[in-house]
């Protein structure tokens, strides 16, 4: 039985005009329209002669020992330069573009940026690492130990150089590859209509075809889950494609993790698939739900930078959960973190986050399917 | 033992304040051909979604093959085949592959499948479209994949919902022949439909449905005799005064003359040579007249007594 739905829907979803133009058509009609906008600078690499920070003081002893940091680092011949500033007049450069981000030295320091990049990336792994080594700093400066502290620096300074060096050296972080991530994700996202295609074509209120599958000895869960596997397949193979595409035809410098790019989009199209699923189930007439998906799509990939690039970091300083549980954000981040960090668990930790919501829309679909009796047809 | 193939008993299923069907009987047995005629939105299609556990009803008890039928009772499923009123094909699939895509959700061995799709396709004649897309068949051509796709698996059980909607009189002749084929084969059908010909060409039973009630059940002729009217005499281009329509009154089993536009209509309930009497009398009056013919009465005329409108209202 899994064999004959699974290949009938297979067929018949390989066959649908409609979802070859959307799923596969669309997406590589748009990266190739992107890449004639701007491809020419997802090649170009980035190089970094220095970053400028604005510092703001909040917090006394953090000051104390940051002051430490800083005199240390200026004397050497690091790629940072400090600016200390109150925080409107940071937050006003920062929005100019005359620093390229702001720490605000409180309990715990926090970065604020403008958006995501290299020199974000370099940043934030150097605030990470002073976070780190903080109490080691604190301990060095009490006990007056200059060499110590000229040692902990030394290994700061150097980490970031490290880092420089290494994003430098890998997979694109260009800003403008933002926009191919983006694209990556919208094709994922479309896969919705796939699963809310197969959800509709179970119940039998939604359409005849539904109906006569209804009257039939077998039952809804037997029949979505072939078919829900059916245009997860479909899905698997057209990121595939659109990745190879970009990578191997247009050329783009997407990185060098193909095969984990490609996993990402196979989970992210799986997402897209039960999130089409769960609006699939929502009693509305199939048009609605349609229209339901595109715009919840569209809002997705508009958060994660497709129309505006800048839009992730901007959310990222004022409602920051929003990139946490936005899908295209989270899809987007996936490559672009497969691309920046050797270190895997930023990566990780979104497609987890990915996943958990995967399992919860299959999970409340499947529980709103189950108990689905129809008033009428 | 029972050889009831459906029992339904004091079915009712409202949408919101409308009841759609009110308190339905109804007792199918084995090997008939069983007619649900009613006029469009009299609650047939309902009854039967509710027969099949497609729609949720509000009171009632519905068995089938003697056991109670719920949205689970996937054995009693198995036996059962459904023609809906629209064509419930996927578009993206040829005519083989669709029979077989249906077929294959009651029959899983492989080869028997084959033969059962094969077999299928020959009955409703579409072997020189096997390998054609839905799109490019005509609409009797689609109706009769539609067909196949419900009795390829060979159900006991066959049920037709409106099945000749649209269709070219040639067709809908096919699909008839092929009905009463089925039924020969062994297979219980229902029949719904609103043309009250091919149910009276088909169907053993009937059952009369108007605004979600069974208003009357038995045989053609079981009916045809609920209903006054035996025999409707018309005679074409005649001139009559009032006085020969006065006499034509006073004939036997005469309960209604009408005369208009030189046309006369006398209605009888019951005797037997009833347009002797009317044209001897008339000649006795010296009264010429044109064509003359009899009517009997049809499922029209006793759904017209019974509810005081035409089914095609």
């Amino acid at each position: 039985m899994f064999t004959h739905l699974f290949r009938y829907r297979f067929l018949s979803l390989v066959r649908n005009k409609e979802v070859t133009f959307w799923n596969i058509l669309f997406p590589l009609v748009l990266g190739t329209m992107f890449f004639f906008g701007f491809g020419r600078f997802v090649n170009e690499e980035e190089t970094i002669d220095e970053i400028s920070m604005a510092v703001v003081e909040v917090n006394e002893s953090q000051t104390a020992i940051f002051s430490e940091l800083m005199k240390q680092l200026e004397d050497s011949d690091s790629l940072f330069q400090f600016e200390v500033l109150a925080k409107e007049n940071a937050e006003t450069e920062l929005e100019e573009g005359t620093v390229d981000a702001i720490i605000v030295l409180e309990e715990t320091p926090s970065l604020i940026i403008k958006e995501n990049g290299i020199t974000s990336s370099i940043v934030k792994n150097f605030l990470d690492q002073y976070i780190r080594k903080q109490a080691m700093i604190e301990e060095a400066v009490l006990s007056g130990n200059v060499s110590n502290i000229e040692q902990i620096i030394s290994e700061i300074s150097q980490s970031q150089d490290v880092v420089n060096e290494k994003v430098l050296g890998k997979g694109n972080t260009n800003t403008y590859a933002q926009y191919f991530y983006a694209l990556i994700a919208m094709c994922c996202l479309f896969a919705s209509f796939q699963g809310a295609g197969c959800v509709n074509d179970i119940q039998a209120n939604m359409n005849v075809l539904a109906a006569r599958k209804g009257v039939s000895p077998v039952s809804k869960m037997t029949m979505v889950i072939p078919e829900a596997l059916a245009a997860v397949s479909i899905q698997s193979i057209t990121v595939t494609v659109l990745i190879f595409y970009l990578k191997y035809v247009l050329k783009l410098e997407l990185g060098e993790k193909t095969g984990l790019m490609i996993l990402t989009g196979i989970l992210a199209g799986t997402f897209g698939i039960s999130l089409g699923f769960l609006i699939g189930c929502i009693k509305k007439d199939f048009d609605t739900k349609i229209g339901i998906l595109t715009a919840v799509s569209m809002l997705m990939c508009f958060f994660s930078g497709l129309m505006i690039v800048t839009i992730k970091g901007f959310l990222e300083q004022h409602a920051p959960f929003i990139n946490r549980i936005n899908p295209a954000t989270l899809i987007t981040e996936c490559f672009y973190y497969l691309n920046a960090y050797d270190d895997y668990s930023k990566y990780i930790t979104n497609m987890s986050i990915l996943g958990i919501l995967t399992i919860g829309c299959f999970g409340v679909s499947i529980m709103l399917l189950k108990g689905a009796r129809y008033e009428s047809i | 033992m029972s050889n009831n193939v459906v029992r339904v008993e004091n079915l009712v299923k409202r949408y919101k304040e409308l009841i759609a069907v009110d308190h339905f009987n109804l007792e199918i047995k084995e090997g008939e051909v069983f007619g649900l005629l009613g006029p469009n939105g009299s609650g047939k299609s309902t009854t039967l979604h509710c027969i099949l556990s497609l729609l949720k009803y509000d009171k009632g008890t519905i068995e089938v093959f003697g056991e109670k039928m719920t949205e689970n009772s996937y054995h009693l499923k198995k036996d059962i085949g459904v023609i809906m009123q629209n064509v419930a094909v996927f578009e993206e699939l040829t005519v083989y592959q669709n029979i077989d895509y249906f077929c294959g959700l009651y029959i899983t061995d492989k080869k028997k499948r084959k033969q059962y799709v094969e077999e299928a396709i020959q009955f409703v004649g579409l072997e020189d479209y096997k390998k054609f897309l839905p799109k490019k068949l005509s609409g009797g051509l689609l109706r009769r994949l539609n067909i196949a796709c419900g009795i390829a698996h060979k159900p006991k059980l066959l049920i037709f919902d409106e099945p000749t909607v649209a269709v070219d009189p040639q067709s809908r002749n096919k699909i008839l022949e092929g009905i009463l084929e089925l039924n020969r084969q062994g297979a219980t059908v229902i029949y719904t439909s609103h043309y009250m010909e091919e149910v009276e060409q088909i169907c053993s039973r009937i059952a009369i449905m108007d605004k979600g009630k069974s208003i009357a059940l038995g045989t053609k002729e079981e009916l045809k005799q609920m209903i006054k009217n035996s025999e409707t005499v018309c005679v074409e281009k005649v001139e009559c005064n009032d006085e020969v329509i006065g006499k034509i009154k006073n004939l036997k089993y005469v309960y209604d003359v009408v005369y208009a536009e030189k046309e006369l209509k006398v209605c009888f309930s019951g005797g037997n040579h009833n347009v002797i009497h009317v044209l001897d009398l008339l000649q006795k009056e010296d009264v010429p007249f044109g064509r003359v013919y009899t009517e009997l009465p049809t499922l029209n005329d006793v759904f017209l007594e019974l509810t005081g409108k035409e089914l095609r209202d």
